[in-house]
């Protein structure tokens, strides 16, 4: 009879032990799901965001002064001229714009696309895949220029902010109880980036 | 058993539940060290900027200062330096201030240190063209402006401005010395009651004129036409407009009248291997319709441009669009003819630049006429005047009608501009030491390579 309340108990308490395991590892395997779809956004976004506030940055250098720096601006496409740091006279015309979601239908997420960027007449290269790119062009007293900016308007540009958001390409589930109405059924981690400033010190000149 | 069983058990799952947790942990610590080491960045290039900041502060303290300094900032969270300098570039009028910082993070491994680089460069002069004040002397020679004149464009005299009456100035008007009288003032017996729709300034920095004319000798010599004055002492140069379409003007160059003389050039001033300039060393007479853009310079110091009948523009700006435009230089005098032709009225469209003498007209005050006729009537003036000394175009009676010469109608070109002038005009440096380029260093790869 002791033998037998024996292998009952150590079956339960083996039993326990087996589930608390096996739920700890799927928890587990969720939390790691999560915290490496974080890792790769913030990845993703810090790489293109410390290209784009790089580049921003020295928009319009080694650009006369009396010629305008920005070419074309638009919510979600810019074109600007900037020289080379070692090499003020050569002038090169930098472009982003951002792609159309078909592109990258492959991917879970139907809202992430990618940014182009192209130098002079060389090849578009895609910089980044993000879900928000969206650019807003400020006057010197702080007014909003409507886009896109009209030519005659390009030299009043003085400040440029930027909105930039990546979305983890693949999805975390959702449970369908809840999704409110007008949600998206699944999750993706994501990350924002804004730099309100973004105006060249070559536009203060 | 039992007892060692479990105890088997409880260690076995506290390294496995262990080792679980420490890779959960380590993930969520890539994730946040992304941002953090996103955030040292920021912080190393604040850091250059700041240099660049305090470094160009000092830089406009005592603008002779070169060289560079190291600043330290330490403290319990943040640790780093800054070295800043300002060097010449080796191009002229053109200094390069550079700060780099040195930052070490807490949050980093000793051996990373983060570093970036903020260049600005600075001109120390600024040049601007001559051409885009309506009216610039350096000395007045006591001309008074009057109720009668009218100015559109910007005025400036590096001397006095002697103000008697109400001129009006439509555009600012600095001098480099003062008013005389002062505005709103009376002083012996003449009243500044000036109008300044656009302001006036005094004591701003003198508009120096060039020592001499050799960058427009060069620019004809180099692409130009360029004509020495030993061998040809007058040249005649007429400007012809071509047909009625643009661009198909040219200049006819002799040597003996308008008519004749063993040299007979044509230069076009549409041609694309031609720049603009035509430049002589001996004395230039003028006249005619201008179809293009084009300077001419009288170079030496003795030399003279004579206009000896009216010049315009094939395209008269004021009514149509138009793209020509003449430079009129001269080291000595810009000198309206005394003859028939300008007899009665001269009109002249252009930049007019003399840089010891004046713009003036020849016998305008009648005491030794080279003709039956004396001029009298009206100058038309379509451009800039600028002048070394105000020379005199007529004289009036004491009732204020014109005596002798010519009175003045003198008009602004509107499109004249920094960028819009005629070629290799004339042109005066200013300190400025204004920031003309600022680059900051990036931590992305450079993909234009």
């Amino acid at each position: 009879m002791g033998s037998l309340l024996d292998i009952i108990a150590s079956t339960v308490f083996g039993g326990i032990l087996l589930i608390t395991v096996v739920n700890a590892s799927d928890i587990a395997s969720e939390n790691n799901s999560k915290f490496n779809g974080d890792e790769v956004v913030q990845e993703m976004l810090v790489s293109t965001a410390r290209l784009l506030e790089g580049e921003f940055r020295n928009m319009g250098f080694g650009v006369r002064r009396e010629s305008t720096a920005v070419l074309y601006a638009d919510s979600s496409r810019i074109s600007f001229l900037c020289a080379r740091p070692n090499s003020m006279t050569t002038i090169d015309t930098i472009k982003y714009r951002l792609g159309p979601t078909s592109e990258l239908l492959k991917t879970k997420n139907e809202l992430d696309r990618y940014l182009y960027r192209r130098v002079n007449s060389s090849a578009e290269l895609g910089v980044g895949v993000v879900t928000l790119f969206k650019l807003k062009y400020l006057n010197i007293t702080g007014d909003s220029l409507a886009t896109p900016v009209t030519s005659d308007k390009l030299s009043e540009i003085y400040v440029v902010e930027l909105n930039l958001e990546v979305q983890n390409p693949a999805a975390i589930s959702r449970q369908g109880a809840l999704v409110n109405p007008g949600e998206r059924t699944a999750l993706y981690s994501s990350s924002l980036w804004q730099q309100t400033r973004l105006a060249s010190q070559n536009y203060r000149r | 058993m039992v007892g060692k069983a479990g105890l088997i058990v409880v260690v076995g799952f506290s390294i496995i539940l262990g080792f679980m947790s420490l890779n959960m942990a380590r993930l969520g610590n890539k994730a946040v060290n992304n941002m953090s080491s996103y955030n040292d960045a920021t912080l190393s290039h604040n850091l250059a900027t700041a240099g660049a900041n305090i470094g160009l502060s000092r830089f406009y303290a005592d603008t002779t200062w070169r060289g560079d300094t190291t600043q330290t900032l330490s403290g319990q969270n943040f640790n780093g330096s800054i070295r800043y300098g300002v060097a010449n570039t080796g191009t002229p009028n053109l200094v390069r201030m550079q700060a780099i910082s040195t930052y070490r993070s807490p949050m980093l491994p000793i051996s990373e240190t983060l570093h970036d680089t903020v260049m600005v460069y600075l001109n120390t002069n600024a040049s601007s063209t001559f051409s885009k004040y309506a009216w610039l002397t350096n000395n007045e020679n006591s001309v008074n402006w009057t109720t009668a004149d009218t100015v559109w464009g910007l005025v400036h005299s590096n001397g006095t401005l002697y103000v008697s009456g109400k001129p009006v100035f439509m555009q600012k008007i600095t001098t480099s010395k003062s008013f005389s009288p002062a505005p709103g003032k009376t002083s012996g017996g003449k009243t500044n009651n000036a109008i300044f729709k656009n302001g006036y300034e005094t004591s701003v920095p003198i508009r120096e004129f060039p020592n001499n004319l050799a960058r427009m000798d060069s620019a004809a010599t180099a692409g130009g036409k360029k004509y020495n004055g030993a061998t040809y002492p007058n040249l005649w140069v007429t400007l012809n407009p071509g047909t009625a379409a643009n661009g198909d003007g040219f200049v006819v160059v002799r040597n003996s009248s308008f008519t004749t003389g063993a040299l007979n050039d044509t230069i076009r001033p549409s041609n694309p291997a031609f720049n603009g300039v035509m430049s002589s060393t001996g004395v230039i007479h003028v006249k005619g319709k201008l179809d293009g853009v084009l300077s001419i310079a009288a170079t030496s110091t003795t030399s003279d441009v004579f206009i000896e009948d009216t010049i315009r523009y094939e395209k008269n700006p004021l009514t149509t669009t138009s793209d020509d435009l003449l430079g009129i230089v001269a080291d000595r005098d810009v000198v309206v003819a005394d003859n028939v032709a300008n007899n009665t009225n001269c009109s002249i469209d252009g930049c007019i630049f003399t840089r010891t003498g004046s713009f003036k007209a020849q016998n305008h005050d009648n005491t030794s006429p080279v003709h039956a006729q004396p001029l009298y009537g009206e100058l038309r003036i379509l451009g800039s005047i600028v002048q070394n000394n105000r020379g005199a175009v007529g004289t009036v009676s004491g009732g204020g009608t014109l005596a002798t010469g010519f009175s003045k109608r003198y008009r602004f070109d509107d499109r004249l501009t920094e960028t819009f002038k005629p070629p290799l005009f004339p042109e005066y440096l200013t300190k400025v030491y204004c920031i003309t380029n600022w680059w900051e260093s990036m931590r992305v790869p450079n993909l234009r390579e």
